[in-house]
């Protein structure tokens, strides 16, 4: 692919890098990547797919089965749904602080930024055994409701699809918030001035200034966040119950316990082509509406 | 199946270097294993073994810290009292099983003897394990075993099941306590989060569904699988945990998640010694059990037939063993030397063993897969 400009941002133009550098050292500089990707990606998977459908002979009756067996419609039905609104979650929650981190400076800075980042270093594994311990039947959030006479028994709040969704969302959080705050922070301030100065109130030079030119974060963040959630393995199998089996845990249960290798491979291919189609038209859309709002 | 196996199986390591440090502190006492009186019977088996030159056994047993117990408390003993080696050799079921299937497969089979679970005593295994018809030939098994001890293709070792353990803390001594699946599917009696296994065993949710249902033991197979779920509808808003792992059915109890579950006996037993109360009903319980066959091309089938029967005598070293490992064997008279807080719950009392569930072995093989998969989509819904 061609290096191309970020769509809509202010700072448009060839990047001075195409003009440097030749074709032959370019693709000098992408092999060690490619390398990785196709010895350690793009092989193991075709060879998973390619097991769907020729192991042990040439059928299609694994893809047949995933549309018989309505337990897989409703996983994968299920994941998407999940995923949806973790991402719409993490958006609502993520974008003010983006936001808040490209205005301010000094100390609160390095203290909003301490709070995005030290989470992101912390292991996924802790960070779900953090919200058991939250959320179990005597745990923190539990006794103080109990204190504060909210409830007089404990609530079920473990191993339910609330307590997915919201350990979800806490553990992706960052990877929304950071391609936001890098879109935003080159927002030259002027531009909101001049919206300002040409009789916008602050919610208009917000929705109409600083929202469309933030557009290219946030379409990043919302694929990379939605992309990760579909993907999801660890936090559903520890917080959620049988009742929040995602397709990770399915093709997982295939190839750890039930050793069935062709069937996972149908499994994966069914929820990358899933996912493929939902990014193309999430692509697709979001650019339509810079379309409109930039003109 | 490994996922039924009987969870004594499984010791943590933990628990195994503090047997280690226990073993150490008997031997530094100086301990030593009461000697015992052999029954003429045996003597008889370990006679024929000597004639005909076995000089050793090989055993395809537990490992880990759970066949070091068995070590200790059998296989030392044995050599002690007959003179025939035992050359201990192990593995899960699973791999124990594809090894005895390929060795039979090539006609040159070096186990003698082999430890299973009891779900895998199908026709394609039976037709490895030498029949011992009603045991006969093993005197003691009849005389010392629990009913039912011996399975014509082997006989039992470990025996427990899944049993309605409920936290006395909640329901304590002196008010109602739970005493039956029916009390389970209670929730106005007994209110409260629930918990069942998720382990890929689900008829023995379907048991329990029954028994709660009013069904009587004796007609509960072939299983009412359709009358089973929807008995189950009711319980689910109930049940908040679905266990995966033992370690996982233990913890629920440490952090007084739920109130009652079904658990695997040992795990039960195991929160008993860390001093969780809780209440135990085998009323109704699922059996699981591990059995010692002789395989049918045993290069040392006097010697093994020898063991088999050396391991239903000395009911002391049972009592020990089951101290030791949380789990209880077929051996009756073990009951005697139990300490008397662990005799009333124990497996091995006639209330307890007379009330157990034996899973049917021709109903499970013919209907696995489809109980399997109905099973999956419920749960998952």
């Amino acid at each position: 692919m061609r290096a191309k400009p970020l769509a809509g941002s202010p700072f448009g133009g060839r990047p001075t890098s195409a003009r440097e550098y030749g074709p032959g050292l370019s693709l000098l500089l992408v092999a060690p990547l490619v390398l990785l990707l196709v010895g350690g990606f793009l092989y193991p998977v075709g060879k998973l797919f390619w097991g769907s459908i020729f192991v042990p002979e040439a059928t299609f009756a694994n893809y047949g089965r995933i549309l018989q067996e309505p337990l897989f419609l409703l996983v994968l039905w299920r994941t998407f749904e999940i995923a949806f609104v973790v991402t719409a979650l993490a958006l609502l929650l993520g974008y003010p602080v983006a936001l808040a981190m490209a205005r301010v400076s000094g100390r609160t800075a390095i203290l909003i930024a301490a709070c995005v980042l030290v989470p992101l270093w912390t292991s996924v594994l802790v960070r779900s055994y953090a919200w058991i311990v939250l959320l179990q039947r005597n745990g923190v959030v539990n006794n103080a409701l109990i204190e504060t006479g909210l409830t007089e028994t404990p609530l079920r709040l473990l191993y339910t699809q609330g307590a997915v969704i919201a350990a979800m969302t806490q553990v992706l959080l960052p990877f929304m918030i950071l391609p936001i705050y890098s879109v935003v922070r080159n927002i030259p301030d002027d531009l909101v001035r001049a919206a300002r100065n040409l009789g916008a109130g602050s919610l208009q030079a917000f929705f109409r200034v600083t929202v469309p030119l933030s557009l290219p974060g946030v379409t990043a963040g919302v694929l990379i966040t939605f992309i990760l959630s579909l993907g999801f393995y660890i936090t559903p199998a520890l917080v959620g119950g049988p009742g929040t089996l995602m397709m990770s845990t399915l093709i997982g249960q295939q190839t750890t316990e039930l050793l069935d290798w062709p069937f996972a491979g149908a499994l994966a291919a069914v929820l990358l082509a899933a996912t493929l189609l939902l990014v193309i038209f999430f692509r697709r859309a979001l650019a339509l509406n810079k379309g409109f709002k930039l003109g | 199946m490994g996922k039924s196996r009987i969870e004594a199986a499984a010791i943590s390591r933990r628990r195994a270097l503090g047997m280690a440090a226990q073993a150490a502190a008997a031997a530094g006492v100086g301990l030593t294993l009461p000697q015992f009186v052999m029954a003429a019977p045996l003597d008889e088996l370990v006679e024929r073994a000597r004639q005909a030159g076995e000089r050793h056994v090989v055993v395809a047993g537990g490992t880990g810290a759970y066949g070091d117990l068995v070590k200790r408390h059998f296989y030392l003993p044995f050599t002690e009292a007959t003179g025939i080696e035992v050359v201990p050799t192990g593995g899960g079921y699973g791999e124990k099983l594809a090894k005895l299937k390929a060795m039979t497969s090539v006609g040159k089979v070096e186990w003698d003897v082999i430890t299973l679970s009891i779900d895998s005593l199908t026709p394609d295994v039976t037709s490895l394990l030498r029949d011992l018809g009603d045991c006969a030939g093993l005197p003691d098994v009849a005389s010392q075993g629990v009913d039912g001890s011996c399975l014509r293709e082997g006989v039992m070792f470990d025996i427990g099941g899944g049993v309605l353990a409920f936290d006395k803390r909640s329901f304590p001594e002196g008010q109602a306590q739970p005493a039956g699946w029916a009390d389970f599917w209670n929730v106005k009696a007994f209110p409260g989060p629930r918990a069942l296994p998720n382990i890929g065993n689900p008829w023995w949710a379907l048991i329990a569904a029954l028994e709660a249902d009013g069904v009587s033991r004796d007609a509960l197979f072939p299983l009412d699988i359709d009358r089973a779920f929807r008995k189950l509808d009711e319980i689910k808003p109930h049940v908040t945990v679905w266990w995966k792992s033992g370690d996982q059915s233990q913890q629920i109890f440490r952090t007084r998640e739920v109130v009652m579950a079904m658990l695997f006996s040992g795990r039960a037993f195991r929160l008993r010694g860390e001093g969780i109360p809780l209440g135990i009903s085998w009323n109704g319980a699922p059996l699981d059990a591990a059995f010692w066959a002789v395989t049918r091309a045993a290069q040392h089938p006097n010697a093994a037939l020898a063991l088999l029967d050396f391991i239903y005598t000395r009911p002391k070293a049972h009592a020990e063993f089951a101290a030791e490992s949380f789990g209880s064997t077929a051996q009756r008279g073990a009951l005697d030397f139990l300490p008397a807080d662990a005799k009333a719950s124990s497996v091995l009392q006639p209330a307890n063993w007379s009330n157990i569930v034996r899973v049917d072995r021709e109903w499970l093989a013919a209907n696995r897969e489809k109980v399997l998969q109905r099973w999956s989509m419920w749960i998952a819904s």
